[in-house]
């Protein structure tokens, strides 16, 4: 009973690829940019990893709009993870690699594991990733004509600032209270 | 006007011939985003040549909210909150894996009967799930009694979970190391901390053989129907190796033949101390994709029946601080939803809430499928397909 | 309606007529979210929503009296909501259901839902609640045809000159 990856996994997996963090359960390869998709090959046929889970990125920026900005500074960039596993015991393991904030730009999935198709189609309307050799690189969830990549950390939720949260206002006062400030 | 009349110019009907082929042209027909059938909003294009569906193009959206940037505003556990609604006929199977993938960056453990209350309410939340997709998908085929049938049944599985949480199908029961005091068993104090109502027990056992009973009652009802059959067997059949590669899951994946259930990877909920059947399909058409779903209501029953006889006493929480904040790290947690593998891969940077929180749900990666399956299908097919994939817009466009 | 418009109708007449239609609301069916599962509840056995005089599953729009807006609306979908709105004849109500078709509810900042129904097309009955209970939504039915019934008919097609809000 083991939530993610079996030990042999783990070993082999560390013997092939030169970093490898095993944090929580979770396996994480960290690649460059160049080897993103020589990296799914190996996975998918040295390791029968076929299924392929989900692609998506993280925006690491110190300024951020809404929310909390990271605790130690970073340096800008994107992060993009794919996950992959297998459906026999269960192994799962997560593919990273950084890539510069301006002109974003990372080759497609799409020939190794078709299903990348609409995960690549979100993260790119989503943060503005380029997917090099994507057949339909087109938005997905917003409407055609809107600006703007949501998930960046610069995006401002515009309603929070016409607007405060309504759970920062106190309960009003007892009545009792009320009829004080009348008198 | 004579040679018309002077019969013997006319030729006849049987010795003429058509000399040219018929040339067909692709008609463009959109479906939804308002249609009974696209389980919401779904739309989808589709380019068809006659009878036949050329190509399929589904266009999403119309029912994204914005999860993944409305939790970097809130805090864990008003997370939670947001994470009901996101496949809202499973609402309690949702909280899962958030609150696994959280307790695991705080190194926190939620008691054994938390735990097994859990275990209990997500099974509830699996069969309510696969009951409504058993009516639903009996009416599109075009039969209107399971529907009837299946909601009063869901009925008593939401009367059950009603009584425990408080609410219907969004619970919202889950706490950052345990659960939230029981709602129907009156109110709580410092000293007197409710459980779970009185009865309750009694109360699961007979629902849950009502359950059992219904899934017999749906196997002759629906399953023994020849227009059922003829309309989903050898239908839409998805291969093994089409399916991972979409990373199809749950149990479309399983109706293909590959025997992988995340319920038997995990050691977040206590699925090792019962025994149960994971049902796999032959063919991974449609009637197997329903046939699967219908065996794991059985399943589902049989594990809650085996959970309320093996309840462990103790508390309901563990101790955790006021206000919660996560230190910094990141964990992916999966686990087994009824539509398939739902995973949450937090990113916590010591915050009161997530840096990021990417959601990985099942039906996104489940319809995803939708143009290479379609293709080449005949027309009536199309709702039979997508009907049999039981997706959940909420759970497709978060 | 010429008539109606300009004298109005005397009132046994018209309270026959308001009591007819509001046995008769033909319901047609919008379901975004969550709620759309309360619908479903609603509309089955247990609660059956059609002792109430309601008929649920028009073919379409153009055949229905009633409106259960229930669920989420997005920005994306706000165009096709007032279409179909457009498309229903008159007399119309609309019942907004839940609180995200309310006020936007537990996505009040997000950045793609529509903040309330009733920035689109004007609505009757507000039925709170995430998701209300099928009861709730049963209330507010009773509450649209108590609506109904003591409405004017001439105050009726007069205001449908206005533009919506």
């Amino acid at each position: 009973m083991n939530l993610s990856s079996s030990a042999e996994f783990i070993e082999s997996i560390s013997t092939k690829f030169s970093s490898v963090e095993n944090e929580f359960d979770t396996l994480k390869i960290k690649v460059k940019p160049e080897e993103w998709v020589e990296t799914a090959k190996t996975l998918k046929e040295e390791f029968q990893l076929t299924y392929f889970s989900w692609l998506s990125a993280i925006d690491w920026e110190n300024e951020v709009s809404v929310g909390d900005p990271p605790k130690e500074s970073v340096s800008p960039h994107f992060e993009i993870v794919f996950c992959l596993s297998e459906s026999i015991e269960g192994n799962v393991v997560l593919v990273s690699t950084e890539i510069e904030k301006e002109d974003a730009m990372i080759p497609s999935l799409i020939e190794v594991f078709a299903g990348s198709n609409w995960h690549e189609r979100e993260a790119y309307e989503m943060f503005g990733i380029e997917f090099n050799n994507h057949p339909n690189l087109t938005k997905m969830y917003l409407p055609d004509d809107y600006e703007g990549n949501p998930m960046l950390k610069s995006f401002e939720l515009i309603s929070r600032e016409v607007k405060p949260w309504p759970g920062e206002v106190d309960v009003e006062g007892m009545p009792e209270n009320g009829s004080k400030e009348g008198n | 006007m004579d040679d018309i009349l002077n019969t013997g110019n006319v030729p006849y009907v049987s010795e003429a011939s058509v000399s040219v082929e018929i040339e067909t042209e692709d008609m463009t027909l959109n479906i939804g985003p308002q249609h009974p059938s696209t389980h919401g909003v779904l739309r989808l294009v589709a380019k068809v040549d006659g009878e036949k569906i050329s190509s399929v193009e589904p266009v999403l959206g119309y029912m994204h909210r914005g999860y993944e940037k409305l939790a970097e505003v809130r805090t864990y556990p008003q997370i939670t909150t947001l994470v009901n609604r996101i496949d809202w006929v499973s609402g309690f199977a949702n909280e899962i894996p958030f609150i696994a993938a959280t307790e695991k960056l705080m190194e926190i453990e939620a008691p054994e009967r938390a735990k097994h209350i859990r275990l209990i309410l997500t099974e509830m939340a699996r069969i309510a799930s696969h009951f409504v997709f058993n009516g639903a998908y009996a009416l599109e085929i075009g039969a209107l009694t399971p529907i009837f049938l299946a909601m009063e049944d869901r009925e008593r599985i939401l009367d059950l979970i009603e009584s425990v949480t408080g609410g219907r199908f969004h619970p919202n029961f889950n706490r950052i190391g345990g659960v939230k005091p029981a709602a129907g068993s009156g109110p709580t104090t410092k000293k007197n901390v409710q459980d779970l109502p009185a009865g309750f027990y009694q109360e699961t056992r007979d629902a849950m053989e009502k359950v059992l009973e219904a899934v017999e009652r749906m196997e002759d009802l629906v399953g023994g129907n020849e227009v059922f059959k003829a309309r989903t067997k050898g239908v839409g059949i998805i291969s093994k190796e089409l399916a991972e590669e979409y990373g199809v899951s749950g149990p479309i994946l399983r109706a293909s033949g590959v025997k992988f259930d995340l319920r038997t990877q995990t050691d977040f909920l206590p699925y090792d101390k019962f025994e149960y059947e994971i049902p796999v399909g032959e063919n991974g058409d449609c009637y197997d994709r329903w046939y699967v779903r219908l065996l794991e209501m059985r399943e589902s029953a049989k594990i809650i029946l085996q959970a309320i006889d093996s309840m462990p006493s103790g508390p309901l929480q563990t101790k955790v601080p006021k206000v919660i904040k996560v230190p910094k790290g990141r964990s992916y947690v999966r686990t087994e939803n009824p539509k398939g593998e739902m995973g949450y891969y937090v990113i916590s940077e010591g915050g009161l809430g997530p840096y990021r929180l990417k959601i990985r749900t099942p039906s996104f990666s489940n319809i995803s499928i939708l143009p290479v399956l379609l293709e080449g299908q005949l027309l009536p097919d199309l709702i039979a397909i997508m009907g049999s994939l039981d997706f959940v817009l909420g759970d497709v466009d978060r | 309606m010429g008539v109606v418009d300009k004298f109005g109708l005397p009132k046994p007449i018209s309270s026959v007529l308001n009591w007819a239609r509001s046995y008769s609301l033909w319901y047609f069916q919008f379901g975004l979210a969550c709620c759309a599962i309360e619908v479903m509840a609603v509309s089955g056995p247990r609660h059956d929503f059609m002792r109430l005089g309601i008929i649920p599953l028009p073919a379409s729009p153009r055949q229905a009296d009633l409106m259960v807006v229930a669920g989420t609306v997005t920005d994306k979908m706000a165009p096709a909501v007032k279409r179909l709105y457009d498309q229903m004849p008159e007399p119309k109500y609309v019942i907004s259901m839940g609180s995200c078709s309310n006020s936007g509810g537990p996505y009040w900042d997000s950045y793609s839902v529509t903040k309330g129904v009733d920035q689109l097309i004007p609505v009757d009955v507000y039925v709170p609640g995430c998701p209300p209970r099928p009861e709730a939504l049963q209330e507010g039915i009773i509450l649209l045809q108590e609506k109904i019934r003591g409405e004017d008919m001439k105050e009726k097609w007069k205001a449908d000159q206005n533009e919506p809000v």
